[in-house]
């Protein structure tokens, strides 16, 4: 049997020009320039980069453009940005601007149909469904919006599968609980999720050490997970986080 | 300075093409309507999206025939991705399309299996490595693709091709994924090797060297 094909996600959250460290999506600190810390992670060995706006719902979104073009020039693994987008309009000017996916998330839940308006457009691996998660009781979660400011009373659960189904190519689930924590990934959350959708699933939020990343693999159907803060402050280094999944069972890049 | 014209039909993230070969040492040129393809410089062909949108921009672009033109002259021509799949006699994305049919085949949808066991999901997404299979007139980066990972995300695969086109392939379960592929002078690549890091960009600069 064909080992399964896992990656490793750097994620900057970006407010103005700085990435921001967030802890349950407040966020804290200016930790550095985005392209330093994107080409860092690049010639580390990350296998992709998120990018997102957390303000963005509600300032302008220049700076998301601006950000991407540089990474085009010297990052050459995939990019995956968002923060705000609400029409086929402004994901093409994120796409042409260098990202290969788009994320959603605000938008997409006020008006469904972005998503398949997106996926029709542009193919439903350019577009990933971002979700934040927060848990209202052992077996709940539901759904924020604007950067985890929001209540939308949805279940995230739900609105998860129904994402996928609407055409998004991945998703982006975030447990508003754990981020920035560094106490691990919302396992339960992430197990629900990627077991009952056949899309791929990143995990993001609580990533503390490098065994939380076998942890969620061998737990849950995820087949990324995405890491802010144990890059951003240098607690660690993507060789590290790799070096967890040797001998794991799991097909990645090292 | 090496030349090298990139088809911009509007789909996909062409920025990403274009710096790659720049990067490299190329000059880039970013063509939107047919009469911009001439005989002087290798032709690549991103792209990312639905088939028929992508036929369907290329023909109102005027971009059909004189891809086919290019062809016929031995220009060599890479189609990347969504690009390599238009390569391809048809489609069959959300209904049966004709491709710019350089190269007999077509282009299918992949399965999810949602068993235990041998789960896949789709879009296939993944840093892989590839099997190859090549034969001593290949060009040397056929070869230089084994034990190197490169970068796919892709829905659908090209099928009912000829098995000597097929120099390099993924196993998705018991299937054979098709990556790159050769017949004469037109290449197609699955993967995306502007966005496969070191190991991509090393395979474009063979690629140019070689053409």
């Amino acid at each position: 049997m064909l080992k399964r094909s896992v990656r490793m996600i750097a994620r900057l959250d970006v407010k103005n020009e700085n990435v921001i460290n967030t802890i349950q999506l407040e966020g804290l600190r200016v930790v550095g320039s985005p392209n330093s810390l994107a080409t860092k992670y690049y010639h580390d060995g990350i296998d992709e980069i998120l990018l997102i706006d957390q303000v963005a719902s509600l300032y302008q979104r220049g700076h998301l453009l601006d950000l991407t073009k540089q990474f085009a020039d010297n990052v050459f693994i995939p990019i995956t940005a968002g923060g705000g987008i609400g029409s086929v309009d402004e994901a093409r000017s994120l796409l042409r601007a260098g990202a290969d996916k788009v994320a959603v998330n605000t938008q997409a839940i006020k008006n469904p149909n972005l998503i398949s308006d997106l996926a029709n457009e542009f193919g439903t691996q350019c577009i990933v469904a971002s979700i934040q998660a927060k848990s209202t009781s052992e077996n709940d979660w539901e759904a924020f919006t604007d950067g985890g400011r929001e209540r939308t009373g949805v279940d995230a659960v739900q609105w998860a599968k129904q994402a996928a189904e609407l055409g998004a190519g991945e998703l982006l689930i975030t447990s508003i609980d754990r981020d920035g924590t560094r106490k691990g990934f919302d396992v339960d959350l992430m197990a629900k999720i990627s077991s009952i959708v056949s899309v791929p699933v990143i995990a993001s939020g609580g990533f503390g050490k490098p065994d939380d990343a076998k942890s969620i693999f061998e737990n849950t159907y995820c087949e990324a997970i995405a890491i802010a803060d144990f890059l951003h402050m240098s607690r660690g280094s993507v060789p590290e986080v790799k070096e967890a999944l040797i001998n794991s069972g799991l097909d990645f890049r090292d | 300075m090496k030349l090298i014209t990139v088809v911009d039909y509007g789909l996909g993230n062409i920025l990403s093409v274009q710096r790659a070969f720049e990067y490299l040492g190329c000059k880039v040129q970013l063509v939107q309507k047919g009469e911009g393809i001439s005989f002087e410089s290798p032709v690549i062909i991103p792209g990312v999206g639905a088939f028929p949108e992508a036929m369907n921009r290329l023909s109102v672009n005027g971009l059909t025939v004189p891809l086919g033109e290019a062809a016929k002259n031995q220009v060599p021509i890479l189609g990347i991705c969504l690009g390599m799949q238009l390569l391809f006699s048809r489609g069959t994305e959300h209904q049966e399309c004709p491709g710019l049919d350089l190269l007999d085949g077509s282009v299918e949808k992949m399965k999810t299996i949602t068993s235990v066991s041998d789960r896949q999901t789709l879009p296939s997404i993944g840093w892989k490595k590839m099997e190859v299979s090549t034969t001593p007139n290949d060009p040397p980066f056929v070869k230089e693709i084994k034990n190197r990972r490169f970068y796919f995300v892709h829905s659908f695969r090209v099928s009912n091709v000829d098995q000597k086109m097929i120099k390099a392939w993924y196993l998705r379960n018991d299937e054979k994924i098709p990556a790159l592929i050769i017949k004469d002078k037109i290449f197609g690549a699955q993967f995306h090797p502007e966005k496969s890091g070191k190991d991509g960009l090393e395979f474009l600069q063979s690629f140019v060297e070689w053409t």
